[in-house]
């Protein structure tokens, strides 16, 4: 041991400070990076000018975020479908990524000047849009049937004019919120469920009679809060009343949660747990259900909800039904998002990657209605046979009541921030008692406006 | 050392002689080469592919970047907006807890289990490997396993404290609960510590306890005054490695919390996590991970400094015998 080379006390130490220097978490940064154009600068490239030469196959590198084993297989199949029918002419590759890797991935290629041609909107995508990095549009869908008003619900394609006058994304498909109920529920308690005729003080009382309390423990609960727990979805409440959380969707300049109408629709949701007692508080609910929903139990009769639940309770057993968001007094405004693609800018097979955009919103529309996974924007498909049926009761009527819903999204650079740090904690506080309506919107004005500077 | 190894030590002394042919190294060679090759994957796995990264880091802390343009430089704009940053403090608070908490309670409790199983009885490996096997499966998987047995209503700990008497509380749900719990977890990991433990316990001769036991000390004499100082060394490196390890636990608190409620789990690597990969914005994430590593570094040098005063090696007692 005396001539060993490296001493106990010195091999400890090395190893120990090699240790700790490999716990710091490295942040990978690697490629060069294009200098972007100026904020918002809008491409001016029209259809047609191609950089691959038209005769030539073109190949198009598409990202989409992965949902889940079956829709990721229709969405395989239709991209299998989309290079059948333009074989010769158009192959798209399509990536398949788990959504918390999407957004990397996307930034990523940017970073590396080598930009997916064509990749899934979500919010995140308006921060491109404002380094420039998405191809304008409008010259692609000008020459469209997408833009007809008669098949297509165009107006509420507007919110998509990012820079005012000019679409940045390609609509294919819809999604909005809807008003669930459980039926053996409400005939077992002998009460005529929901339909599109509702109020909220129509619901009010339908839950006191299917609340059902032992002692001082509730067996079966009236309602769940279920989306309404999110800005979004309380929000339908708020613009009902005729107010809205901010003033505009697209970079927003101010959060207005104070106002009387909004602390009014926070206050309704709050009282239906804490004062009426008919829905369960965040904890009752988890007590009751974990890696489901509370209404999957059986123990809920209502929840609203977004519409891409429905095929998450077609396995649910026993019988349910859906009806459009109930009024309040006689206001009705249900939330809507879009599906749909944008293009970057740099792409070398623009026309190629629109193409699929296209082909998406128009011949693919009657398959998507018969997958059940995505509600379709074209008006025939929606309403067509293959999508009504399996469908449950309520359906049709709640696609009807898409026609003036407003836009459920907030388009800023801080999106994600204003989301996780300010909305999700300070309402997360508001359901579970600890911070008054009034206090929980004056924390998330604060905080909020000053993310929005 | 025992005085059975002196005499080995001497043989190879006695091989290792001046006038051995040209090509046979000399035993300290030797060693100090398969010391090398035994590092050698680890600092090669540094320099290859984490130096590069972690450099990039340093000048990225200084930049504004979102990985879309190039990176701007803002100087000392993030660590500025750090030390005004409300949830950074929240943060530091919450992983200070965390360690102050769980280190010292993984090594009390990881050093009972290896005491246990120290013990000379009959199917002591089986239970040596049960305790180990845990370490062995993964973050993710566990982490779901523990959010069942912390659901209020059906989890298996709170069906424990009703037994008892005890209403158990909405662990993962309530702000003074959720903490505790993921301490609790963390004890799902011993398994490491338990193992170099062991090793230290083993290192202990056996005669030290056979003349204290002589002298006529108890057990918990002869545990106080031979095998705590005996194993300070182990102490020592497992508090460091513990430390470090606590300062970084990520996924359990990802899978079981996410940071809330009301980000009363929001430990410093969810947060950085959360500026880097959900912000988007890596210059803070990167300044957020340097002031993670100087205070990891801090951390580990007083540590070090405190050594020489509680950490006993076997070289120093030979020195001053």
């Amino acid at each position: 041991m005396q001539d060993a080379p490296l001493s106990r006390r010195r091999f400890l130490k090395t190893a120990a400070i090699t240790a700790s220097t490999l716990a710091v978490t490295p942040l990978y940064a690697c490629g060069r990076s294009n200098s972007p154009a100026p904020g918002g600068a809008r491409a001016t490239s029209a259809p047609g000018e191609a950089a691959v030469p038209k005769g030539e196959l073109q190949k198009v590198r598409a990202l989409m975020w992965s949902n889940g084993p079956t829709i990721d297989t229709n969405f395989k199949n239709r991209v299998k479908k989309f290079n059948e029918a333009h074989q010769g002419e158009i192959e798209v590759n399509l990536q398949l990524l788990p959504y918390d890797q999407y957004w990397q991935k996307i930034q990523l290629a940017y970073s590396a000047n080598n930009p997916y041609d064509i990749y899934f909107w979500d919010v995140q995508a308006y921060g491109h849009y404002k380094k420039g990095l998405l191809r304008d549009l409008q010259p692609y869908l000008d020459g469209t049937e997408i833009l007809n008003e008669e098949k297509y619900p165009r107006h509420l394609f507007d919110v998509w004019k990012l820079d005012g006058a000019h679409m940045y994304a390609s609509p294919e498909n819809l999604q909005t919120m809807a008003f669930y109920y459980n039926q053996d529920l409400f005939d077992k308690a002998g009460v005529k469920p929901p339909d599109a005729s509702w109020t909220w003080d129509d619901v009010l009382s339908a839950a006191e009679k299917l609340t059902v309390r032992q002692g001082n423990k509730t067996t079966q609960w009236g309602l769940d809060l279920g989306t309404l727990r999110v800005w979004w979805g309380i929000q339908t409440l708020s613009w009902a009343r005729g107010s809205a959380f901010f003033d505009k969707v697209v970079e927003p300049t101010k959060l207005q949660f104070s106002a009387p109408e909004n602390v009014g629709a926070l206050q309704f949701a709050h009282d239906l747990v804490y004062k009426h007692k008919l829905a369960p508080s965040p904890s009752q609910g988890a007590a009751l259900a974990q890696d489901i929903g509370v209404f999957q139990t059986g123990k809920v009769a209502m929840v609203p909800e977004g519409s891409w639940s429905i095929s998450g309770f077609q396995k649910v057993p026993f019988k349910w039904g859906m009806a459009p968001l109930p009024k309040w007094k006689d206001t009705r405004v249900v939330p809507y998002w879009l599906g749909g693609w944008v293009v970057a800018k740099d792409s070398k097979v623009p026309d190629a990657a629109f193409e699929l955009a296209r082909w998406s919103a128009t011949d693919y529309q009657p398959q998507m209605a018969k997958e059940h996974d995505w509600i379709p924007i074209l008006k025939s498909a929606r309403e067509s046979q293959e999508m009504v049926s399996g469908m449950p009761q309520g359906f049709k009527e709640t696609m009807a009541s898409i026609s003036d819903a407003k836009l459920g999204d907030l388009y800023h650079r801080n999106n994600q921030q204003i989301v996780a740090e300010v909305f999700g904690p300070t309402l997360d506080q508001l359901w579970t008692n600890k911070l008054t309506p009034e206090q929980a919107a004056k924390l998330i004005d604060e905080k909020g406006n000053a993310l929005l500077k | 050392m025992s005085a059975l190894k002196e005499p080995r030590v001497t043989v190879t002394h006695a091989r290792a002689a001046p006038d051995r042919p040209w090509w046979r190294l000399s035993v300290s060679a030797r060693e100090a080469i398969d010391c090398y090759v035994f590092m050698a994957p680890a600092i090669l796995g540094l320099l290859l592919f984490w130096l590069g990264p972690m450099l990039a880091s340093v000048l990225l802390s200084f930049t504004s970047y979102d990985m879309l343009g190039s990176p701007q430089w803002t100087g000392l704009e993030n660590y500025r907006q750090l030390m005004g940053d409300e949830l950074f403090w929240k943060s530091l608070r919450v992983s200070g807890i965390y360690s102050l908490v769980s280190v010292p309670l993984v090594l009390a409790v990881s050093l009972l289990l290896a005491v246990l199983l120290n013990q000379k009885i009959r199917g002591m490996y089986f239970f040596r490997s049960i305790y180990y096997l845990p370490t062995v499966m993964s973050g993710v998987a566990v982490a779901m396993l523990w959010r069942w047995m912390f659901n209020s209503e059906y989890g298996v700990i709170n069906a424990f404290l009703s037994k008892i008497g005890i209403q158990g509380p909405q662990w993962l749900q309530t702000e003074q609960w959720a903490l505790p719990a993921l301490i609790v977890t963390s004890l799902w990991t011993i398994g490491g510590s338990i193992l170099i433990w062991l090793a230290g316990l083993q290192g202990i001769p056996e005669e030290l306890y056979e003349s204290a036991e002589i002298d006529g000390a108890g057990r918990w004499r002869r545990f106080r005054h031979i095998t705590i100082p005996m194993i300070s060394h182990v102490t020592f490196f497992n508090l460091v490695l513990g430390i470090i390890g606590a300062l970084q636990v990520f996924a359990e608190a990802f899978v079981l919390t996410g940071g809330g409620p009301n980000n009363s789990t929001l430990l410093l690597s969810l947060y950085l996590y959360r500026n880097a990969f959900q912000y988007l914005k890596m210059g803070y994430a990167s300044a957020i991970a340097w002031v993670m590593f100087l205070i990891v570094l801090l951390l580990t040098l007083l540590v070090f400094r405190s050594a020489p005063f509680w950490v006993h090696y076997e070289q120093e007692r030979r020195q001053t015998r």
